[in-house]
């Protein structure tokens, strides 16, 4: 099933976003709490106002010369790219990171952006997205990108997704460049050190991955995820096919 | 793993950027052999290029920040070896924003060439190259075969404990799938047409902005990674 023009046009925009994620609305959702069920599913927990996060990452997010000269000239490519569909919850870090920038990205492309959440009132609660169970969410888009690795699918944010003027899929981005080894990171920084209790394990790690989102790792993941999808629509217009 | 020829005496052998840009120009660099698409060619002079390119490259300042920071770290990095030939797309597009690295980080950098007069064909052999000891050690592997892919870049703490190694190019460029499609056949060409043409579209793509998109991807795969095994050591050693 594509993604019609209609279903793209109610999206939020980038500006229209920042403002909902202050809103009482969005702050009356369920957010991730920090934990998963055994088929993968979140738990839920209360959301916080992250609106001044993205707007201050947006305010210091700058593309590279090079970079906005590449999607400039992706986007006047015969069928280039036009338009980026964008999945996204304030509560993920991977989504604070990037969204901002692909807002750069747009801009600087002239691209039309349009954002959704993931999830309605409830998290994601069970493993695969369901619009059944969850009618107030966006689970038809989710369900249509989700990331796949060795060990299944899942419904990763943030998701984007980039097309033709005419809605023809020529790439998705999902969750975080490859180069950012984020299990990995994040399962050091769990790692309990010698001597402490779990408890102060928990809490010295959230204090590390707060620091890291902080500092400028963060940005260059940024970075690196734009250069990542550039290489790949780069490579759609010359008609490299993957393999 | 064969014990590392690279000991403080051998690295100080390598040229500094400096030295590197001044010595691509020399007769002597110019008398060895060099490459193009097609294969062994008489070397150009590289060197203004070099220079042009060193000139204005700019890392961001999360790049700086973040080269400061592990340069900072206990074990953390303090020496970059390179191994590098003018004559290499990869080697021109990187070697400058290494030493745009350096610079952030405070790290000695030294570069070595691959070849000695004649260009490497087969292993490294060090009865034709006076650095077959560094390239030897420095082979890349792909699909069962082991390639002297450059450019190296080695990065060592203060004591040459080796904690990464970057080479030839970032991961996505996927180089090989889309030189081949560049390179490949277009309907209606003659083969002699398609490699002309081949030619002229890569070394257009080299002049493009792509080229320096894939630089700051090398500079954030080599960052990513050196910040990856401080983060892994942090948490083994407490």
């Amino acid at each position: 099933m594509a993604v019609t023009a209609e279903r793209f046009a109610k999206g939020m925009t980038f500006d229209e976003y920042v403002r909902y994620a202050g809103s009482a609305e969005n702050l009356a959702r369920e957010a991730f709490g920090g934990g998963y069920f055994p088929d993968g599913g979140s738990m839920g927990g209360p959301r916080k106002d992250n609106s001044a996060i993205f707007r201050e990452r947006y305010a210091k997010a700058k593309l590279t010369d090079q970079q906005a000269a590449a999607i400039k000239w992706l986007a006047a490519q015969p069928g280039g790219v036009s338009k980026i569909l964008v999945i996204s919850e304030d509560w993920s870090s991977d989504c604070r990171r990037d969204v901002p920038w692909l807002q750069r990205l747009a801009e600087a492309g002239g691209l039309e952006l349009r954002i959704f959440n993931r999830d309605g009132k409830k998290i994601l609660g069970v493993r695969r997205p369901d619009p059944a169970a969850y009618p107030d969410a966006n689970h038809d888009l989710a369900l249509q990108f989700m990331k796949k690795d060795e060990r299944g699918e899942w419904a990763a944010v943030p998701v984007a997704v980039f097309f033709t003027k005419d809605m023809q899929e020529l790439h998705r981005y999902i969750e975080f460049p490859a180069v950012y080894q984020k299990d990995r990171v994040r399962a050091a920084q769990n790692a309990a050190r010698p001597g402490e209790t779990a408890d102060q394990a928990k809490e010295r790690s959230a204090k590390e991955f707060a620091a890291l989102q902080a500092g400028p790792f963060f940005d260059i993941w940024a970075s690196a995820g734009i250069d990542e999808i550039l290489s790949a629509l780069h490579r759609k217009v010359l008609g490299v096919t993957h393999g | 793993m064969a014990e590392s020829p690279v000991t403080p005496q051998r690295f100080a052998q390598g040229m500094t950027f400096e030295q590197y840009v001044a010595y691509i120009g020399t007769p002597e660099n110019l008398a060895r052999e060099g490459s193009t698409l097609a294969g062994s060619a008489p070397r150009k002079d590289w060197s203004a290029f070099m220079r042009a390119r060193y000139a204005k490259t700019r890392l961001t300042d999360a790049q700086v920040a973040s080269m400061r920071w592990l340069a900072k770290q206990p074990g953390g990095p303090a020496r970059l070896l390179v191994i590098s030939e003018d004559w290499s797309s990869d080697c021109r597009r990187d070697v400058p924003y290494l030493q745009r690295l350096a610079d952030a980080g405070g790290l000695e950098l030294r570069i070595f060439n691959r070849d000695g007069r004649s260009l490497l064909k087969g292993a490294p052999d060090p009865a034709s190259s006076p650095n077959a000891d560094l390239m030897a050690h420095y082979m890349s592997a792909r699909d069962g075969q082991r390639y002297a892919s450059i450019p190296v870049a080695a990065f060592f703490d203060r004591d040459f404990n080796e904690l990464y190694r970057y080479v030839e190019f970032p991961a996505i460029y996927h180089k090989d799938r889309l030189v081949a499609e560049i390179r490949g056949p277009r309907a209606g060409e003659t083969a002699e047409q398609t490699k002309a043409r081949g030619g002229t579209d890569f070394f257009a793509m080299l002049e493009s902005p792509f080229f320096d998109v894939w630089a700051d991807a090398a500079i954030a795969e080599i960052l990513s990674a050196l910040h990856e095994r401080c983060v892994l050591a942090g948490g083994r050693h407490g």
